[in-house]
């Protein structure tokens, strides 16, 4: 039982990671995408690649995972700055595809549709993590590092510049904010940190496949966002555990594990509809009232 | 070989071209992605799936039930949700992200119903005898391609040469402007999504019959129709035609000369490729979607 509530205790740290990091561009930046369960598989591709074929350790490997997702997220903000809204999402839907065929189709690298397993655990100063407590206190101590870092980020001189881009791009290019170069920062840090929680993701399961990087991945870290209020990293937070719950309680339920997923994720679809129109009826409602 | 090459990319380019056209129609009016398009395409391929196999129906009655419904449903998905949300100031990307928040919806329930696995058709199957021996296509490829072929000139015509086709072309240039003319534009939204849903679901009964359907293929489909129309740009038909075939050639072209593998991956590159050099695609007609 302990070993099973650990193991939803891990899923939540590495998709609040995921989402957190997420709302780094859709929240404070404005730029919704579909791509991250692309960097997330990026990380996770990296790390079990590495470290079954050198044997290399988590140093060198978060290494070289996160500045290979920051210079992928970086071309990406370069192509997705010559677009606005529309075209952005189906670079990133394209970026994801281009992710998923390629470590399904890459064979010889990847394993293709058959995965990589046997990846080493993850080992820190020589120390093998390898129960699932350990694994849970690593996840947790990086969750909190990176809450910490956002949000001081956030609360910065700097985090609020990026706050006005994501509110009104031309105003903040009009009071000399240079747009580009953050959404740049913004694509790289984002998608760095998605590689991260790849890593994680490798190193605890030991086998990976691309089934665990679809676009259906990439929608329900996105829709984790928006439930959680785009830019409130605590919200996020509670809204992944709850996501991260509900298919667990279906199962408790008694519905088989392939209908579980499928109503939780019947369940996130219809929460974005009802949420948007929520908050859209909030605004008009807040608006009334101030012309009154 | 050289003609089999061809017979492929014109089979592709048929499903693109149709998808595209299929999507353009009622996106030129409404000004937003609508990604649960892709709900159309796969309620398409599995209303064909229960009333061909399942009913036993034949295939023109199919055709007809399948569009009528695709087309209902479509101005349904829109009612209920986007034209709720229109006039509470949702802004593009609420309306993207509800139209993910549908679209996950509908695949799952889809897939509840019907299973994650793909079903195929042995319904027109078999070769045709008239062609030489070193040239494979199937009767249903041949319904694909004359299929999509009739009902992109037919729907050209209908928009051309109907006043009602002319409305939806008016309004799809200027929508403020035709209203002053005294275009009913409710009306004229409603008869694209139609149009757009049952071309869709047409597309996606050609899909079935052609390589089968699974819950997991509509963005995959509709992306390609989407790339299509971006490389054609937002001219004429015939530049979408074009769009379809360039996106087709690269594809099959990349299958024959390297490897299968890696049909899905130029797609990206194109699309990237295009953004870049000629982002107003082959047409080269400016819009508002792009700033550079």
């Amino acid at each position: 039982m302990l070993d099973y509530i650990l193991h939803l205790s891990i899923q939540i740290c590495m998709f609040t990671i995921l989402a957190q990091s997420l709302s780094i561009l859709a929240g404070f930046c404005g730029q919704i995408s579909l791509a991250h369960a692309g960097f997330y598989a990026i990380g996770a591709y990296v790390a079990a690649i590495l470290s079954i074929t050198f044997g290399w350790s988590l140093g060198p490997i978060t290494l070289v995972a996160s500045i290979l997702a920051a210079l992928l997220g970086s071309i990406l903000a370069i192509v997705a700055n010559r677009t606005v809204d529309d075209y952005y999402i189906i670079i990133t839907m394209g970026f994801q595809f281009l992710v998923f065929s390629t470590i399904k189709n890459w064979r010889e690298l990847t394993g293709g549709a058959n995965g990589l397993n046997n990846i080493p655990p993850l080992k820190i100063v020589g120390i093998e993590i390898f129960s699932r407590l350990e694994f849970f206190a690593v996840s947790f101590i990086l969750l909190i590092f990176f809450w910490f870092a956002m949000q001081t980020f956030f609360q910065s001189r700097q985090g609020k510049r990026l706050r006005v881009i994501g509110q009104d791009e031309i105003w903040a290019q009009t009071i000399g904010i240079n747009v580009f170069r953050f959404k740049l920062i913004a694509h790289a840090v984002s998608s760095a940190l998605a590689a991260i929680a790849g890593i994680l993701y490798a190193t605890y399961s030991g086998f990976i496949d691309p089934t665990s990087f679809t676009i259906d991945e990439s929608i329900f870290i996105l829709s984790i966002v928006i439930l959680g209020g785009m830019r409130d990293l605590k919200a996020i937070f509670l809204t992944t555990i709850f996501l991260i719950l509900i298919p667990e309680v279906f199962r408790l339920i008694g519905f088989p594990d392939g209908i579980a997923s499928n109503l939780r994720q019947i369940f996130y679809g219809s929460s974005l509809i009802i949420i948007i129109l929520y908050n859209l009826s909030q605004d008009k409602v807040k608006m009334l009232k101030a012309q009154v | 070989m050289t003609y089999q090459v061809a017979i492929n990319i014109l089979l592709s380019a048929s499903l693109f071209g149709l998808i595209a056209l299929s999507f353009r129609i009622p996106y030129l009016i409404s000004g937003f992605f609508n990604l649960s398009h892709a709900l159309a395409i796969l309620l398409g391929g599995f209303f064909a799936h229960t009333l061909l196999d399942k009913v036993h129906l034949g295939f023109l009655p199919t055709v007809l039930i399948v569009v009528l419904l695709c087309s209902a449903i479509s101005v349904l998905i829109h009612q209920i949700t986007f034209e709720r949300a229109i006039p509470l100031g949702a802004e593009k990307w609420h309306l993207l992200v509800m139209s993910i928040g549908v679209y996950v919806l509908g695949q799952n329930m889809i897939a509840i119903i019907f299973g994650n696995d793909i079903l195929l058709t042995q319904f027109w199957h078999e070769v045709p005898k008239f062609l030489p021996a070193n040239l494979y296509i199937t009767n249903a490829q041949v319904m694909v391609i004359a299929g999509s072929l009739l009902s992109v000139i037919t729907c050209g015509i209908y928009l051309n040469k109907t006043k009602l086709g002319r409305e939806i072309l008016y309004a799809s240039e200027n929508k403020e402007l035709a209203e002053l003319f005294g275009v009913n534009i409710k009306k004229v939204t409603l008869m694209s999504l139609g149009i757009g849903g049952g071309l869709a679901g047409f597309a996606g009964m050609l899909i079935y019959q052609d390589s089968g359907i699974s819950p997991s293929i509509g963005f995959d489909w509709l992306l390609n129709g989407i790339v299509a129309m971006i490389l054609g740009g937002l001219g004429g038909i015939r530049f979408l035609i074009l769009g379809a075939l360039l996106l087709a050639s690269s594809q099959n072209i990349v299958a024959f000369y390297f490897d299968s593998r890696w049909m899905q991956s130029i797609t990206f590159v194109i699309l990237v490729g295009f953004l870049i050099l000629k982002p107003f695609g082959l047409s080269d007609r400016k819009i508002k979607k792009i700033a550079l």
